[in-house]
């Protein structure tokens, strides 16, 4: 099964569903698309939303994932070791408000697992991508270990002042 | 009480239980926020985040609504964020972004003495946001995720890692 998941955003993000879901009717494999938006998909399986704890079911049982550059999404596909095409929204054609999403795409795409495209037209080719990313949560794990340690250190502190 | 810190060693290298506050727009924003929790096991937490369908799940939160009045809608978010700081009266307040974390540090830190701590996003790889350049002079602790994001701040911001 393909997921795709562009998240929630203001602007629509109609060149990545429309193509999924023409490309889903050319494959035997099943799409589910979640699109932010409302949409009337032609072949692939589409919600509009998925709630926030029930993110992980199609990413689980996804062969691949393909998403917007958003960083929650990212992460939930290398979390669970997904093979990951990374499609960014582009501010010129009203897709994001910025071109943030091009300098994470940029950032990461040189990694084990991951791939960018940039032009829709070049999707159908990469869907048989079967790398699956590193991942490693030690970035995450030293920040949340340096907030954790002034935490904790303010809280030290408040007893030796307060008694 | 008179002699505890003598007679409690544990509850000195512990600490006290502080009130921390997590505030973030509701999104990619809050998704971010959410991945640091594990900092604040064994302190009390609360949320501040948009009012919207998907934030609903939530507990311990706040849900603030957008007002409806562009000109009005700042002196309405700024009196309830009033009104929950001077009720949980946090010690930390903690945010990803985006403008909501703005009036919420500043009132934090200005009428309630919290320490305000900042993590730029991950989707900021070599430009500051918008967010992160205000409350950056008034941050105790500023972090950035991209080592490359360092040069967008001064000496302040920190670069240990990031989510991705």
């Amino acid at each position: 099964m393909i997921f795709v998941t562009v998240s929630l955003d203001l602007h629509p993000f109609h060149r990545l569903i429309r193509k999924m879901d023409e490309i889903a009717g050319q494959l035997d494999e099943e799409v589910i698309i979640q699109g932010g938006i409302d949409y009337e998909a032609k072949n692939a399986k589409y919600l509009k939303w998925i709630p926030r704890n029930k993110m992980q079911e199609p990413v689980v049982q996804a062969r691949l994932v393909v998403t917007h550059a958003g960083i929650g999404a990212i992460l939930l596909a290398m979390q669970h070791r997904k093979p990951l095409i990374i499609v960014p929204r582009m501010k010129k054609y009203k897709e994001h408000h910025n071109d943030h999403q091009l300098q994470v795409a940029r950032q990461i795409q040189g990694r084990r697992g991951i791939k960018v495209v940039y032009d829709v037209d070049n999707l159908r080719d990469m869907l048989d991508f079967s790398e699956e990313p590193n991942f490693d949560s030690v970035g995450k794990d030293r920040l949340t270990g340096a907030i954790k340690q002034f935490v904790d250190r303010l809280a030290r502190l408040q007893v030796r002042k307060n008694g | 009480m008179h002699g505890e810190p003598f007679t409690n060693p544990d509850k000195q290298k512990r600490g006290r239980k502080l009130k921390i506050c997590l505030v973030a727009s509701s999104g990619g924003h809050l998704t971010e926020l959410l991945q640091f929790v594990r900092a604040f096991q064994g302190h009390k937490v609360f949320l501040i985040t948009n009012d919207l369908f998907i934030t609903r799940d939530l507990t311990n939160a706040y849900l603030i609504k957008e007002g409806k009045d562009p000109d009005l809608s700042v002196v309405v978010l700024v009196f309830k964020l009033l009104l929950i700081l001077f009720k949980e009266k946090p010690d930390v307040i903690i945010s990803t972004g985006c403008f909501i974390a703005i009036p919420t540090f500043f009132l934090g830190k200005f009428l309630f003495r919290a320490k305000v701590i900042f993590i730029e996003s991950a989707a900021q790889v070599i430009s500051p946001s918008k967010t992160g350049r205000i409350v950056y002079p008034i941050s105790d602790l500023f972090f950035v995720q991209w080592a490359s994001c360092k040069q967008c701040y001064g000496k302040k911001a920190r670069y240990v890692g990031g989510l991705i």
